[in-house]
């Protein structure tokens, strides 16, 4: 799914914006706003030309999810896709990464530290990286100041993946302000990411 | 910056003391008034912004015609003018020459003298007009003097900033930006001189806090409360469209947010609303007259070319300073 993202934009950039992603995509898009005047704007600019707009507020900001009328998109594809076709269209839903943890498996964490490290590169080396990365609990600490990992997110995120941590754990850590790659999600954003038809990896 | 914002800021500056100040910061007025004698009054006023077009010369114009309306918008007429200008090093000084070749047309229409100016350098072009001109004290239009009973009366459409926004988004269709161009770099010189031949009680141009902005300033200043007719108000072609495209300037939303508290509107919708909320660029005048002399101002209006609607009534003061009725 393209996200366009508008914070600090004034009008009409964010509907300029979203509308080339409309125009190049089909839909459905995201369209990331920070004021009123841009939320009023982009939805106003997307029902006028009959899409369907779903907004979700996170504090300052509005994600705005647009389709195309009757659940149209990425969802629309795998539902309606023939019974022999269907692992073809699976392989065109989102790929999400659920990041649980800052080590990968069980056993020895010097190990998981390293194989963490060695699973993010070797992510980075894939021809099309995941879309959307979260990271929960533990996870965060992937994304903060100290990571050993900002790099290759760093790398993954200018490859469009969505980096995406979890607010509530960063609090938790007490690591809120020490966010370093990505932005902040909440659990309306998660639950709803994964409830999507996504293949959603779970580490 | 919105009408919110700005009053707070005023509000913590002392009130100018003097007798001879007819008009003052209080009232929100257009321009300031100082009585010289019992025959003349002098109107001050300044006005300058960023490009809204991208033909210097006509952003000139149209800079001036805007700055000068403060004049008109007093009954006055403008008599001494200077240049204020912000201009970057970057861009070629022919630029600059174009600006200021369309301001000086457009002050030499008005039949005041451009006299000179101050130019500073600054990252984005800026242009506009400290302006001078001459009343007779008893013929000074005040916003804040609107009577219960009165026609109102606008002289020109609204919807010039939804048409900039869209033009920057090269969304307005040419026809519809050059009505709106033609329309900002108009003087408000013919409106006020027919509006001179009737009785005024009242007079403001609608610029940046839009129609209905304006209209709720003249309502509290005046203590009345503005009845207007949303159909009766004449929109330029293709605004509505524009607005409904989500091409509205952040200038709407924030005026519309100020408003809100101070207005009535039942059965208008949202996009109608944001477009009275729109803010103008060298909007019209906004006259309230005594319904007889309406008629009259409105053949006036007419023999000098200029579209002009009634479009609302004053009434006395209500809970809403501004009632908007479909």
């Amino acid at each position: 799914m393209r996200i366009v993202d508008n914070r600090g934009l004034p009008c009409p950039q964010p509907v300029i914006n979203t509308r080339k992603a409309l125009k190049e995509t089909g839909g459905p898009v995201v369209s990331i706003v920070d004021n009123e005047a841009a939320r009023e704007n982009v939805t106003r600019f997307a029902r006028s030309q009959g899409y369907e707009v779903e907004a979700v507020q996170d504090g300052g900001i509005w994600r705005l999810t647009i389709t195309p009328p009757g659940g149209g998109g990425q969802g629309a594809h795998v539902e309606h896709a023939s019974p022999t076709g269907r692992g073809d269209q699976a392989n065109e839903g989102a790929r999400v990464i659920l990041v649980g943890t800052d080590r990968l498996g069980r056993g020895s964490d010097e190990l998981g530290s390293v194989l963490m490290r060695s699973f993010l590169y070797t992510l980075t080396q894939l021809s099309s990286p995941p879309d959307t990365m979260i990271f929960i609990n533990a996870g965060v600490r992937l994304t903060t100041e100290g990571s050993p990992v900002l790099d290759e997110l760093g790398q993954l995120q200018d490859r469009g993946t969505e980096i995406l941590s979890c607010g509530t754990c960063l609090d938790y850590f007490g690591l809120r302000d020490k966010l370093a790659v990505g932005r902040v999600t909440n659990m309306y954003e998660i639950v709803e990411t994964l409830a999507s038809p996504a293949r959603v990896l779970s580490l | 910056m919105g009408p919110e914002t700005l009053s707070h800021v005023l509000r913590q500056l002392p009130v100018p003391q003097d007798a001879r100040l007819l008009v003052g910061p209080h009232t929100g007025d257009d321009a300031a008034v100082y009585v010289l004698d019992e025959e003349t009054a002098l109107i001050v006023t300044v006005d300058f912004f960023t490009p809204v077009v991208d033909d210097p010369y006509t952003f000139g114009q149209i800079a001036a015609a805007n700055a000068l309306s403060d004049v008109y918008a007093m009954g006055g007429r403008p008599l001494l003018c200077l240049n204020l200008v912000g201009f970057p090093t970057c861009l070629p000084v022919e630029v600059l020459g174009e600006i200021l070749r369309g301001g000086c047309d457009k002050v030499a229409e008005a039949g005041a003298i451009l006299a000179g100016g101050h130019t500073l350098e600054d990252d984005e072009p800026k242009y506009g007009l400290a302006a001078v001109g001459l009343v007779h004290p008893e013929g000074l239009w005040r916003n804040s003097t609107a009577r219960a009973g009165d026609a109102l009366i606008l002289t020109k459409p609204v919807g010039t900033g939804v048409i900039n926004t869209a033009a920057k988004a090269d969304m307005a269709p040419p026809e519809v930006v050059a009505a709106a161009i033609e329309l900002m770099r108009t003087l408000n010189a013919a409106a006020c001189d027919a509006l001179r031949g009737a009785r005024v009680n009242a007079c403001t141009d609608v610029t940046g806090f839009g129609l209905l902005g304006h209209a709720a300033e003249m309502a509290e200043a005046s203590g009345v409360t503005l009845v207007l007719r949303a159909e009766a108000i004449p929109v330029l072609e293709g605004a509505r469209e524009l607005g409904a495209m989500g091409m509205f300037p952040a200038g709407a939303y924030r005026n519309r947010d100020w408003v809100k508290g101070r207005l009535a509107a039942g059965g208008v919708d949202d996009t109608d609303l944001l477009i009275l909320c729109d803010p103008q660029t060298s909007g019209g005048l906004l006259a309230s007259l005594p319904p007889d002399h309406a008629a009259l101002a409105l053949a006036r209006l007419s023999e000098r070319g200029v579209t002009a609607k009634v479009i609302g009534e004053v009434v006395p003061r209500r809970q809403a300073a501004l009632e908007l009725v479909p």
